[in-house]
């Protein structure tokens, strides 16, 4: 049964902007300011969490008439557990110089609560596919967040973009490091913890105005309606 | 013994036999997830290991560069039992003009918080410290990850100590009456260190 187009277009307004995981639901913070120290590493931790949350709908989906009510939380956890282990030793054996300055992170990939939210709240009760289209979208608006994230932290902090992207893409992405400014004098607090806290309530800020226009625009009708009654 | 009774027992047994329902998922799931993992673990093994040996490599080679020594020839290893149980040592001599001029321990202690930690270590055949390098750990981060050479400094302070009749009881962390600073909130990851080198270094032919 084809899904339909409308429902995709939902998934996706609903992850990307209106229910954005990271933005919206303020979930994920962990692996949210501590990874996003740059593009690069933000880009991968996204991706990474994207396929393990992808993955694990996917399994939960299929497996969700079999699984007890009472027990669903333990077993997704253990369902999950087993994806971001085989992640990790993936990410190990494939994109090792990356691994070793993300590689802690990613065990606490299953203590994401956008992952075990999605699961919960979406995958357990959907069919497959569509679980696995939700979890793909959702995995996406906390990868765009994320990266927006390293790569303003990168910015700020460094005066550089795409820094160790040769640690995922080999010796030819050493030519893509970007310098915005020469002789940049860098300002650590971007890089740190509470720069990361800053610069999210910054990009939350902007979403938040955005997202007030955007609705007052597309939505008058509704807001007389309103203040008639 | 009426029927009641009997009734009421079958409906607790019943009821037994529910509440295991869900153990035995549970059970099957965690099965099911560490089959995945070692699969997973089987097919990339090798190129695990190769990558391993990898940095093992470059490690050394780091270390022997700010040690001003010329790499020597790793092909000749020397595998030894290990000291303590589930430690695993490798001792590789570095000869120059067919003289030992140093010794690189590869070592991997359990006693760490977390896992593994493997270490690379480059001593003088008097038993005194080069450098030391970890090439792999699952510490926490923030926390413990403090023994990465890229994070901290820490691992300098073994630079230059040597372990002899007269300090053997100096080889500890503070807190155990040793004359090595630990991190504080990190004394498990700090004594793993600390003993890891120990006994690298005791794993050593006696210096002539």
């Amino acid at each position: 049964m084809p899904i339909a187009t409308e429902t995709l277009k939902d998934l996706a307004k609903e992850g990307l902007w209106s229910r954005n995981p990271a933005l919206v639901g303020l979930l994920g913070l962990c692996p949210l300011l501590a990874v996003s120290t740059n593009l690069i590493n933000g880009i991968v931790m996204g991706c990474v969490s994207t396929m393990v949350l992808t993955l694990s709908a996917g399994l939960i989906s299929l497996l969700k008439e079999r699984i007890a009510a009472e027990v669903r939380l333990p077993l997704f956890m253990l369902v999950l557990a087993s994806m971001v282990t085989l992640a990790d030793l993936a990410m190990e054996a494939l994109i090792p110089d990356l691994h070793d300055i993300i590689g802690l992170f990613i065990p606490l990939i299953v203590t994401n609560c956008v992952i075990l939210g999605r699961i919960e709240a979406f995958a357990y009760r959907q069919p497959i596919r569509l679980a696995m289209i939700d979890s793909l979208l959702m995995g996406t608006g906390f990868t765009w967040v994320i990266a927006l994230l390293g790569a303003l932290r990168e910015m700020l902090g460094n005066g550089t973009l795409l820094t160790q992207a040769d640690r995922v893409f080999g010796k030819m992405a050493n030519a893509w490091e970007i310098h915005i400014m020469d002789h940049y004098p860098g300002f650590l607090v971007a890089l740190q913890p509470a720069g990361a806290f800053i610069l999210l309530g910054l990009i939350l800020a902007l979403r938040n105005a955005i997202h007030a226009r955007l609705s007052a625009r597309t939505a008058p009708k509704e807001y007389e309606m309103v203040r008639e009654r | 013994m009426n029927r009641e009774w009997i009734i009421r027992q079958l409906s607790s047994v019943d009821r037994y036999l529910k509440t295991l329902r869900p153990a035995g998922q549970m059970l099957l799931f965690a099965t099911f997830g560490s089959s995945l993992v070692a699969i997973g673990a089987l097919l990339l093994g090798p190129t695990l290991k190769a990558h391993q040996n990898q940095r093992l490599i470059t490690a050394l080679q780091g270390l022997m560069r700010e040690a001003t020594l010329e790499t020597g020839d790793l092909g000749e290893a020397q595998i030894l039992t290990p000291l303590s149980s589930r430690q695993h040592m490798i001792l590789y001599p570095i000869r120059q003009q067919g003289e030992v001029m140093a010794w690189l321990v590869d070592t991997t202690t359990d006693e760490g918080y977390n896992g593994n930690i493997r270490l690379a270590l480059l001593a003088q055949p008097d038993r005194s410290v080069i450098g030391v390098h970890v090439i792999s750990h699952r510490e926490t981060p923030g926390i413990g990850d403090f023994i990465e050479r890229s994070r901290s400094a820490w691992i300098r302070i073994f630079e230059h100590r040597q372990l002899d009749a007269t300090s053997t009881s100096n080889w500890a962390i503070r807190k155990d009456g040793g004359t090595f600073d630990q991190r504080t909130g990190a004394t498990v990851t700090s004594r793993a260190m600390v003993k890891a080198v120990r006994e690298a270094l005791e794993s050593l032919p006696d210096p002539k």
